[in-house]
């Protein structure tokens, strides 16, 4: 067998691994120490695994993982967004569909404290959708808005695929975070224009309005913005001003977010606790994959199988539209059956050459992956935030019926990638404005 | 096998309170190391190589068996989903063989680099002060060892049929009732 035969024989067998509930992360260790063995020796093969899963975890970037999750878990039990979500709710309450556009900003507010989609899913779901069936909201809208929302939490820093991210294509963390917030906000401003088209084409999904908020009332609600507010200015002033690396805004966010949960009274030893093994639970489940995906780049580029997919894949593709198309394509069917963190630290030793070669920006490419592997966290069959929904809400609901409703949002996503994709300054103006 | 089975819960619960403390640490000495050098000029020396070499192998490797008992590591179920419950049982024991070699192979090369290491009294160095950090490369054996525990106590318990003392509830559905 060729070195690059042995390569295409390794990622078959790491389908195959994953494909029989291998987790992902044992999968990938085991297929690259084999394949080292195979192609190097014994030497090279137990000199990697000696090495790499040390040298890679001990790693200063990487450490702001732990403390965002902790941050987002922290705030999750601690309920801090509850405020937020109050506030929109009266400040949107004279418009069309007000709870639902209120829940889309309240998910943007918890993505600023959160780096996972699933979370903020949770946080906000807990709080929107007893709010909006109570006020005749038909079930399919409330739901599957709570349901999209949570994808912004990804997008809008701190973000856990954000950060993998950046340590794989070795560029900025906070530059990628800069370039996630314009995307979630523009994300942000999508869903709620799905939303008022929905309700202005049909009013009965969202009949009840209240009209008698008050001026005072509206001002009021923004004294319980405090916690997210005060958190947000210590992360991002920290973070965007250069004083702060991302682990040290994670550990002050978290601190933060601890402190104000006590303050304000809602902090027990229970959730605290429950949020720390949340966090080193993740954590692990997380980095064993990224330490798997690691060795497997080594071995994809000894063997050089790597390169020739990654020649083959532009080949094919010869002009840019068709490659992104293509790109686009696959990613939305991976996610529609494998978690996104996996489906990206899987491909990314394939992809990267790829987009390095095609001159693309490496940050701009990081945060359109991020959207089109969010999208994936909605999509049947397996959409992870609409499970989340659906656990929330229980029996009430049909989880058939939630999927109806996250179509029409899945359509907006669709062109926001294609804007994103066409222009790609939407996303580099920030991060260059920064640098 | 059952008392067996209780006893390596018991263990790995352990392990999960170690690294969580480890997760609060690591939060409180960063913020300490941040208002130290804002506030008084005086930075927490070596939190960087503390962060690093500590409290990340011990977070990560420390846990990897923690996730196992939980079933938390990251599956694709969707194609062992459609089989029958028989081939379906099957390829769980393979899934559970092979994550054992795995573990196993990470635990051996663990264990030699850490002795190896631990001969040279392996130190890293943050601005001009030397810490040492041989101590650390203990935590990927004993993980590896723990994680390879778990897997090989499911395997006999499969395979035989008994009932298993481990806690396998999945904290996701905490997560989400809490």
């Amino acid at each position: 067998m060729t070195d690059a035969a042995i390569g295409l024989t390794g990622l078959g067998a790491l389908i195959a691994l994953i494909a029989v509930r291998v987790p992902i992360g044992i999968a990938l260790i085991g297929v690259s120490f084999t394949g080292l063995y195979v192609l190097m020796g014994p030497r090279v093969a137990w000199g990697a695994m000696a090495i790499i899963p040390y040298k890679f975890t001990s790693s200063w970037i990487l450490s702001s993982i732990p403390m965002f999750l902790f941050l987002g878990f922290i705030s999750y039990h601690t309920q801090l967004t509850r405020g937020m979500f109050n506030a929109a709710r009266l400040w949107m309450a004279s418009f069309p569909g007000g709870l639902a556009i209120a829940s889309i900003l309240g998910s943007a507010a918890f993505a600023a404290v959160s780096g996972s989609s699933i979370a903020c899913s949770a946080a906000m779901g807990r709080i929107a959708i007893p709010e909006m069936l109570k006020h005749k909201y038909h079930p399919e809208l409330a739901t599957s808005t709570v349901a999209v929302a949570g994808t912004i939490g990804a997008m809008i820093p701190p973000s856990i695929i954000l950060i993998l991210y950046g340590v794989i294509a070795q560029i900025s963390i906070t530059q990628l975070f800069l370039g996630g917030v314009v995307a979630g906000l523009i994300t942000a401003l999508g869903y709620i224009i799905v939303v008022l088209v929905r309700v202005g084409l049909n009013p009965a999904l969202a009949p009840e309005k209240d009209e008698s908020v008050t001026l005072r009332e509206k001002l009021l609600a923004l004294r319980e913005t405090w916690p997210i507010l005060l958190i947000m200015v210590g992360i991002f002033g920290g973070l965007f001003g250069g004083v702060f690396t991302p682990t040290e805004a994670g550990a002050v966010g978290a601190f933060l977010a601890c402190m104000v949960a006590i303050v304000s009274g809602r902090m027990t030893l229970g959730r605290f606790l429950t949020a720390a093994r949340e966090t080193l639970m993740t954590t692990a489940a997380l980095l064993i994959i990224a330490i798997g995906a690691s060795l497997l780049t080594r071995f994809l580029a000894l063997s050089g199988a790597g390169d020739m997919l990654s020649e083959g894949i532009l080949s094919i593709a010869t002009n840019p539209v068709l490659l992104m198309v293509g790109i686009v394509v696959v990613y939305l069917l991976m996610g529609m059956f494998l978690e996104p963190i996996g489906a990206m630290l899987l491909t990314l030793p394939i992809i990267l050459p790829v987009v390095d070669a095609s001159g693309w920006s490496l940050l701009w490419f990081g945060v359109v992956l991020t959207k089109l592997l969010e999208i994936g966290m909605i999509t049947p069959p397996i959409g992870m935030n609409v499970f989340v929904i659906k656990s929330v809400v229980g029996d009430l609901v049909k989880i058939s019926s939630i999927y109806r409703g996250v179509f029409w949002f899945v359509i907006m996503d669709l062109f926001v990638v294609a804007i994103l994709s066409a222009f790609p300054q939407l996303i580099l103006w920030l991060p260059n404005l920064v640098n | 096998m059952f008392q067996i089975g209780r006893s390596l819960s018991f263990v790995v619960k352990g392990a999960s309170l170690v690294g969580a403390i480890c997760v609060v640490l690591m939060m409180l000495h960063v913020t300490a190391d941040v208002a130290g050098r804002y506030l008084f000029n005086a930075p927490l020396p070596g939190t960087i190589v503390v962060v690093a070499n500590y409290y990340m192998i011990i977070i990560v490797f420390l846990a990897i068996g923690v996730a196992e008992e939980r079933q938390s590591h990251i599956t694709v179920d969707i194609v062992t989903d459609l089989m029958p419950p028989r081939p379906r049982s099957m390829f769980s024991v393979f899934a559970s063989v092979v994550t054992l070699a795995v573990v196993l192979v990470l635990m051996i090369s663990g264990y030699t680099e850490a002795m190896k290491k631990t001969k040279m009294g392996a130190t890293m160095e943050q601005g001009s002060e030397l810490f040492e950090i041989w101590q650390s490369y203990w935590f990927i054996p004993a993980g590896a060892a723990l994680m390879a525990l778990v897997v090989a106590y499911r395997i006999i318990v499969t395979v035989t049929g008994q009932k298993t003392g481990l806690s396998e509830t999945d904290p996701e559905a905490n997560f989400i009732n809490d």
